[in-house]
């Protein structure tokens, strides 16, 4: 859908009292009169994280000249953060890919499209002949449009037949779907974004939200302004710029939250402050494995054994939580730790939980979240409106692709499995491919991929819309392993970055607005776009590539469409109908500013598992836990223990080491590290102490540090008064930056049930140079 | 005195609005206005503290003191969500000095 001027200065009318910033804008008379010009504008969901805000893109002459707000997206109203803003740049730097490039003799070289993907062809072909179709792999991201996660599944999955699929997600969200999983055996959150101005209390846990998801955060702000009674309270591990805005700031010991979760629950059950009702409905009680290790070693398995127990075993399985003993483990205080349990347990409050990587990236991310779950299921504060615990994502389509579609080496569409024969026999009906034909052996999880990798096990892999060789952990491991003779590595980007490069053929993508696409967001809301401008060069959107690709594998008739997009969505949609993931039909989506699934009879749902809202649930049900039929409806409420982090400071590496992001820049900084103003605002890495721990060093502001781990070592300027203050004994230092590869610091030890990597805890030391 | 702006009704409609409706308007404004309006927030042309907070900006920029532009939205005090330093002229330096 394309809009005239009009159309926009319509629909934007009320954006007008948005953003307006006065007068005294440079060039915005300028500006003014090229809209006078014949920009069209179209609406697209903005590129950067799992937010979803909506945009306005303004187009003129085949090029992107402004980006806007977009008023009538009900995600962000018109407002957007810096990245939003400065969204008309980031496809344009000078050194965009514009051509295949194949490596020859360590140079690279331009080639055509045939020849490359002739090459690639080639090298997956005699692997699979040579060591069998697990030999190959395909690496992704939460950024793959629904149709690019969508082909490269059932290319890998039903093609080649070889589950060595894997998204960049599972870096970052694995752990939150595992805890659906877990607790709900459906992924993907009950409540939405109508919770920021229904609830009146908002509990973040480690979540920067003022940095990470800035517009979903001015909606507390906003929520707050106008209602006095609403308390935000930020429970970190670092001051930010979230905890000067919220109303109480608790900090704790690192990998306390499993701890702190447990005591706020022991508290609610000792006081009486749970809904007795609630749980006899809708909750069962299950035990877990435990001493569960790190994932540390190669080739490691693990699988929990689920028990079931009563609700007085579980009370008493949290008598050691008191809160003084929780005290001592957090360093929060024990009245503290009363008072966070009775805001959860307050019948007059309406209670949110939100959190991202803090929660996820944490070697038993899987248990912070059920026990965050378990708070919320004993208080009944869960699926009605104004009241709930919801995971913040941070790309664009974790939840849409890599999530929903399922590009995980274990996944299918629509929470399906490869190893359960019923799951296998509905995908190979929809795909039209022989049951046998997709494996029940689940691929290697994005860690353990690269490890084989390193080892030889895979030997080709392709990696689309993301850059390991800067984001995994223990970086220095995989950087040198997908080096090694006789690794064939291709990477599709739109920048050179830290992946391509190692890589033996470089492909040009087209990006956004460039490709026709479907995001889907934090919220389960699903929001498509229409090309609106022509790639540079000879670069071709990802989905071309694998479809092209796929041709020459003699796979090609698993992609028989002739409207591709299309097509593909109402294929896609039949994994989804009758599942309670129920998706529209694809016209559904061309003008509205998204829709949040399930979708039945064209009506969007806000929240799931609620009777009056979700269409599933029946009348007289109140709230359903349909998903979760193995125990009859129910969610489950999970005992999990503290366990310690995999690696803790000592006496020599005294310091921990938590990494993040900067407004400014987004995950590697490959796009916004090209828009100059995002740039010259924060130019390069730091890192972050507290002023005390610098004083006993006697390190000052600015002054150059080394700071070292057991994996790795890069000097860095310290900051003292920056963005952030983290607590006594911890360091921060944010990963975007490829000339400071803070991610060879990082330990690769995951949670053994998500096997998310914890890239917020391992042991450091720090010297002056 | 603040910037006043032509439709001060729909600014409360719209950050009051939790829904999808689209918003209406008896009084369409002109390309120049809107565009002026929704153009890329202004950078910051001076320096502040990295961890300057919206009630400080909001010292100079609520009503427009020392020649300060003076903003259309105070009750938006993340500022730092729209608005990053751009090129400092002269060493000013405004906001919080330690």
């Amino acid at each position: 859908m394309e809009w005239t001027r009009r159309d926009f200065i319509k629909a934007s009318a009320a954006a007008a009292a948005f953003a307006a910033a006065g007068k005294g804008i440079p060039g915005a008379a300028r500006e003014a009169e090229a809209a006078d010009d014949g920009i069209k504008w179209g609406k697209a969901p903005c590129r950067f994280c799992g937010t979803g805000c909506g945009v306005l893109v303004g187009v003129k002459g085949g090029k992107i000249v402004a980006t806007k707000g977009d008023p009538a997206a009900p995600v962000n109203k018109g407002l957007n953060c810096i990245k939003g803003y400065f969204l008309s740049k980031v496809l344009y730097g000078q050194d965009r890919l514009t051509t295949p490039l194949i490596r020859k003799n360590g140079k690279l070289v331009k080639a055509s499209w045939d020849e490359a993907m002739g090459l690639i062809a080639s090298k997956y072909k005699e692997s699979i002949d040579k060591n069998g179709p697990d030999s190959v792999a395909i690496f992704g991201s939460g950024q793959w449009t629904v149709f690019e996660g969508y082909a490269a599944s059932k290319l890998f999955k039903a093609g080649i037949g070889t589950n060595n699929i894997e998204p960049n997600a599972r870096f970052c969200m694995a752990s939150a779907a595992a805890g659906f999983m877990t607790t709900f055996a459906s992924d993907e959150p009950m409540g939405c974004y109508d919770d920021f101005e229904l609830g009146d209390t908002f509990i973040l846990w480690g979540s920067n939200m003022a940095e990470a998801h800035p517009v979903l955060f001015s909606r507390l702000i906003e929520n707050r302004r106008t209602n006095p009674k609403v308390r935000i309270i930020d429970l970190a591990t670092r001051r930010t710029r979230t905890t000067r805005m919220a109303d109480q700031y608790i900090p704790f010991r690192p990998q306390t939250d499993l701890a702190l979760l447990n005591g706020i629950a022991h508290v609610i059950l000792r006081d009486r402050l749970y809904d007795e009702e609630f749980i006899k409905k809708n909750v069962v009680f299950k035990k877990g494995k435990e001493n569960i290790g790190y994932g540390l070693e190669d080739k490691a398995k693990f699988d929990d054994e689920p028990k079931g127990i009563t609700f007085e075993e579980y009370r008493d399985y949290l008598k050691p939580y008191t809160p003084e003993y929780v005290s001592q483990l957090s360093g929060v205080p024990a009245q503290t730790i009363v008072e966070l349990a009775h805001i959860y347990g307050d019948t007059g409050r309406k209670v949110n939980s939100l959190w991202t990587m803090g929660v996820n990236q944490h070697v038993r991310g899987t248990w912070v979240n059920n026990l965050i779950y378990n708070v919320h299921l004993l208080t009944g504060k869960i699926g009605r409106p104004g009241e709930n615990p919801l995971s913040l994502t941070g790309q664009p389509s974790a939840c849409g692709t890599a999530r929903e579609v399922g590009t995980f080496g274990h996944r299918l569409p629509a929470d399906m499995v490869v190893n359960n024969p019923e799951h296998r026999e509905k995908a190979a009906k929809i795909w039209g491919v022989p049951v046998e034909k997709i494996s029940a052996k689940p691929g290697p999880h994005a860690t353990e991929m690269f490890k084989a990798l390193d080892r030889g096990d895979i030997k080709v892999m392709w990696i689309q819309v993301t850059n390991p060789f800067q984001s995994l952990p223990n970086l220095n491991r995989y950087r040198k392993g997908a080096q090694k003779d006789g690794r064939f590595i291709v990477v599709s980007d739109i920048y050179p970055t830290k992946s391509t490069e190692i890589a033996d053929v470089i492909l040009p993508s087209a990006s956004w607005v460039e490709k026709e696409g479907v995001f889907g967001n934090t919220e389960r809301r699903h929001q498509q776009w229409f090309k609106m401008v022509e790639p540079p060069g000879e670069a071709r959107s990802d989905l071309w590539q694998t479809i092209e690709f796929a041709k020459r594998l003699g796979h090609g008739d698993l992609f028989p469409y002739k409207n591709v997009e299309k097509e593909m969505w109402e294929e896609y949609r039949q994994f989804t109908i009758g599942t309670g993931k129920d998706i529209a039909p694809y016209e559904s989506y061309f003008k509205v500013r998204g829709l949040r699934w399930p979708v039945v009879d064209g009506k969007e749902t806000r929240w799931r598992y609620v009777e009056g809202y979700d269409p599933y649930v029946k009348k007289g049900e109140g709230v359903h836990f349909y998903k979760n039929k193995k125990d009859g409806g129910r969610a489950v409420i999970w005992a999990r223990p503290f366990e310690p982090a995999a690696e803790s400071p000592d006496s020599q590496y005294p310091f921990w080491l938590c990494t993040g992001r900067v407004i400014e820049h987004w995950h590697t900084g490959t796009m916004t590290g090209r828009v100059p103003e995002i740039r010259r605002a924060y130019p390069a890495a730091v890192v972050e102490f507290h002023p005390e721990d610098a004083r006993r060093l006697g390190i000052g502001d600015h002054d150059k540090v080394r700071i070292s781990s057991r994996r790795g070592s890069i000097v860095l300027p310290v900051e003292l008064k920056g963005r952030g203050t983290p607590e006594p004994g911890n360091v921060f230092v944010a990963f975007f930056d490829e000339n400071k590869l803070i991610n060879e610091l990082c330990i690769d030890a995951y949670c053994p049930i998500s096997k998310e990597p914890d890239y917020k805890k391992c042991a450091v030391k720090i010297e002056k140079v | 005195m603040r910037h006043t702006l032509k439709i001060p009704a729909l600014t409360a409609l719209l950050l009051c609005s939790i829904t999808a409706a689209p918003v209406h308007s008896d009084e369409v404004p002109t390309a120049k206005e809107v565009m002026e309006a929704q153009g890329s927030p202004p950078l910051i042309p001076h320096r502040i503290a990295d961890n300057e907070e919206g009630k400080s900006c909001l010292v100079c920029h609520e009503e427009g003191v020392n020649g300060a532009p003076p903003t259309s939205h105070p009750e938006r005090i993340t500022c730092t969500q729209c608005h990053i330093p751009g090129e400092v002229k002269g060493a000013k330096s405004v906001g919080k000095k330690e």
